[in-house]
């Protein structure tokens, strides 16, 4: 208690000096003189920048955890062999070049000068290292890494010179690219010097920022890293960050978040629901952005069980709710529906697809021919987050019949019982960062997928979906999804959903930051407008 | 007839008992009737109407007295009908408690022995635990709905009851009107429901009372948690936990259901505190 105490005596004294440093006007002009031109604004170097997550971070080990909110910060004190630019396109970071040398082997080759923050040189071997630890079983601890599957068909890593690193699949992977910018480096000499545990709580990474303290659950404080090399070419202007410090404080309650965000205590806060977004655009002092993202929300019926069993029904759900609705009111119009299964931005998309219409008395049809004439009483499970889309859909639902409620779970205790395939239907969500539909329908929707809560299993979707993630042939394979995705169409194991906004809010001090599509918050380029 | 009368005469003595009387009665009138004097339904959904707020601020309407909540639900429907779920898990929890720690004390306190032994240490043992923890602990357990809440709330609630009923049982027990109806023969049974009993009811009452508050703040605090009733049933715990993200825009949907609320415990405890001060001897000479 008491060391907390003087931990946080010492932010305070440090905040404190930072805060009087600008204040004081000798410095003041010394720190404008100094300050580096961005986005055509002056920005102040020594600046503090403190962003409002909604949620904690689990780990600091960048192989083990599988959290969107962890990878975001941890992006700031690692960096991976590529990453993506906001819109989600992949560019080389410490990689230099690649190239397949065969369907199944890539060639990275690394940028020289790449230095950890303790001073020690990123080599082909830290590269190897890294891998051979996320895939390898029981590699940290005695456990597996639980970002294992994300790599795919990945099966070794070998190195060929000094700065060429070649990995080798056990079969063609279309989108190992886009998945690679998910995983980062880390320095093999220290990590085998210091063991895992204690890794994960003083990490040192490759990236723009180095850790200095904090607690996961509340603040986590990182300082510029001078040495780093520059980061991504096409993520122009290369450098070493354009803000000294760099505070993460975990606000999980959104009100107190954007509360703080509009006092100034914040200048970045993530997820901001949408109900909020006029209260923000009202303020003076904030500036509202958004973006598409790419987490598909829907909802899932257990296929297996009466009465989603008959394909009638589960095309009555998906005409009894009215899905626009949701997105135009519910959702203040900040959200795009999907026809389909595929996210509407991806280039897998079929576009002859079209949402389906709401028709109460179609589905009231359709129940009747299934032999549902009275309807069912039906419970909808959901997260607290979505609970408001899943009342609405219920209120639907009970127009044609259907005894729909509510009910909302802990995700932790939910998963296993849709798993044994205990629910009826879930409202869910799946991140598709790459927008590629194999990391979306291969795990939803092909039998035995590790998030298939509707158990839809059709021997012909399988057999596409498998294709399809063999081939390297973007238009073949795309021609695979969409005979796939009109099959899904049809046989509904969805009440198709719709992908929301991903939106943020700043104050007018942020200079050049705009919130990606995967909703990573890294402030690679991003400053604070000097005073 | 005598009797209510003079009670209610003593308790217009005590104003803050009996403002706290009269509140809690227009409550349970309005549980008792809500489907008639509640202007809309309490779980309509109407998403052309959501979050207006109440008529006064500029932008509401007089459809929609209290506003609306996110989903368009009329927030006076909901208070009302949530007054329903409040007063009815608060007595059900408190009854049940009363009946099964009522006669578990009488028994235990009349005849002590082995039994008493084990009914206390079981006692100490749910004592031990916070309420609040505890009742999650169970919820958790065996999953969110109405029955469930009862039960959660009444596998501990019952312990105060004994433990008043069993220590009141065994200071009366000594008294000479007992030993007189033992002497003359009177069966157990009736010397502990027809002598006992009616010589410490008033105690069980006042403690009752007081515990009809804490039960209702019970149920509000598991279903601000998601653990009690759940949505769209209205119920104000869980339409406070719903409203907390919108404080900034709406703050109407979380702040009027506690206001509800805040008044309901208030007065509840107005009158148990009232209720106490008039069946204790040594403050009613004053």
């Amino acid at each position: 208690m008491k060391k907390r105490f003087s931990q946080f005596a010492v932010l305070f004294l440090a905040l404190l000096i930072i805060v009087t440093a600008g204040c004081g006007t000798p410095q003041k002009v010394a720190s404008s003189a100094q300050g580096k031109q961005l986005d055509g604004v002056t920005v102040d170097p020594n600046a503090t920048l403190v962003v409002g997550l909604k949620g904690p971070v689990l780990t600091f080990d960048p192989a083990n955890y599988r959290d969107l909110v962890t990878e975001s910060v941890l992006r700031n004190i690692f960096d991976g062999l590529v990453t993506t630019t906001p819109d989600g396109k992949v560019v080389p970071e410490i990689a230099e070049s690649w190239k397949a040398v065969s369907p199944t082997e890539w060639d990275f080759k690394i940028r020289k000068g790449v230095t950890f923050q303790d001073g020690s040189p990123l080599t082909v071997n830290d590269v190897k290292f890294t891998f051979d630890r996320l895939i390898k079983d029981g590699a940290i601890n005695g456990k597996t890494s639980p970002r294992k599957g994300l790599l795919g068909p990945l099966k070794s890593i070998q190195v060929v010179n000094d700065s060429t690193v070649r990995f080798i699949f056990s079969s063609p992977w279309p989108i190992f690219l886009p998945m690679l910018a998910h995983e980062q480096i880390v320095p093999k000499a220290y990590l085998e010097k210091v063991g895992d545990s204690s890794f994960a709580q003083h990490p040192i990474g490759a990236g723009l920022f180095k850790y200095v303290k904090g607690n996961p659950n509340s603040q986590i404080v990182l300082e510029r890293y001078d040495k780093y090399y520059g980061g991504p070419p096409d993520i122009p202007p290369v450098g070493p960050a354009q803000v000294k410090t760099l505070i993460f404080q975990v606000i999980p309650e959104n009100s107190t978040r954007l509360a703080s965000l509009m006092s100034g205590d914040l200048q970045i806060a993530q997820a901001v629901p949408t109900d909020m977004v006029p209260q923000l655009q009202g303020n003076q002092n904030v500036v509202v952005k958004m973006t598409g993202s790419t987490q598909m929300h829907m909802f899932e019926m257990n296929v297996k069980k009466a009465p989603f069993d008959k394909v009638q029904v589960r095309q009555a759900m998906n005409y009894g709710i009215n899905m626009q609705q949701i997105v135009d009111k519910v959702l203040s119009g900040y959200a795009v529906r999907a026809a389909g299964p595929v996210l509407p931005s991806s280039p897998a998309l079929d576009k002859s697809l079209k949402p389906y219409p709401y028709d109460p008395q179609k589905a009231k049809q359709l129940l009747q021919e299934a032999g549902y004439p009275h309807g069912f009483s039906l419970v909808i499970d959901s997260d607290a987050i979505n609970q408001v889309v899943a009342q609405a859909a219920a209120s639907d639902l009970q127009k044609i019949g259907i005894k729909a409620t509510v009910r909302v779970w802990d995700w932790g205790v939910l998963r296993p019982l849709l798993l044994k395939g205990e629910r009826d239907m879930v409202l869910t969500d799946w991140g598709n960062s790459d927008q590629d539909p194999s990391d979306l329908l291969g795990p939803t929707l092909r039998g035995g997928g590790r998030g298939n809560y509707s158990f839809y299993n059709n021997p012909e979707v399988n057999k596409l979906l498998n294709e399809a993630n063999l081939s390297v042939n973007d238009p073949e394979r795309y021609k695979q999804y969409g005979q796939a995705q009109k099959i899904i169409y049809n046989e509904a194991p969805w009440v198709f959903g719709y992908v929301m906004k991903n939106i943020e809010g700043m104050t007018k001090q942020v200079v050049n930051y705009r919130p990606s599509r995967d909703s990573m918050l890294t402030m690679m380029r991003v400053g604070i407008k000097a005073k | 007839m005598y009797r209510s009368v003079e009670f209610l005469t003593e308790l217009k003595g005590n104003p803050a008992a009996f403002i706290g009387l009269l509140v809690l009665l227009f409550y349970i009138g309005m549980a008792v009737f809500a489907p008639i004097i509640s202007p809309h339904s309490p779980v309509r959904v109407h998403l052309d109407e959501r979050l207006l707020p109440p008529f006064w601020l500029p932008g509401g309407t007089l459809s929609h007295l209290l506003g609306t909540d996110v989903l368009g639900m009329d927030l006076l429907s909901r208070i009302i009908y949530g007054a329903r779920i409040s007063l009815t898990v608060g007595f059900l929890s408190v009854g049940i408690s009363v009946i099964f720690g009522g006669i578990l004390g009488l028994l235990a306190g009349y005849f002590r022995g082995i039994f008493d032994e084990i009914i206390c240490r079981v006692a100490d043992l749910l004592l031990a635990f916070p309420f609040l923890i505890f009742a999650i602990g169970i919820m958790a357990f065996m999953g969110p709905g109405f029955v469930n809440l009862i039960l959660a709330l009444t596998f501990k609630g019952w312990v105060e009851f004994f433990r008043l009923v069993r220590g009141e049982v065994m200071a009366e027990k000594t008294k000479e009107y007992v030993e007189a109806a033992n002497a003359l023969g009177v069966s157990h049974l009736r010397t502990i429901l027809g002598e006992i009993l009616p010589n410490i009811i008033h105690s069980v009452t006042v403690l009752g009372t007081l515990r009809l508050g804490y039960m209702i703040i019970m149920e509000a605090s598991l279903s601000f948690l998601g653990l009690g009733i759940q949505p769209p049933t209205p119920a104000w715990g869980s339409m406070i936990n719903a409203g907390r993200d919108y404080m900034m825009n709406a703050w109407w949907i979380a702040t009027l259901p506690g206001i509800a609320l805040l008044i309901l415990v208030l007065c509840i405890n107005l009158f148990g505190e009232g209720l106490r001060d008039l069946s204790d001897p040594r403050l009613k000479r004053n």
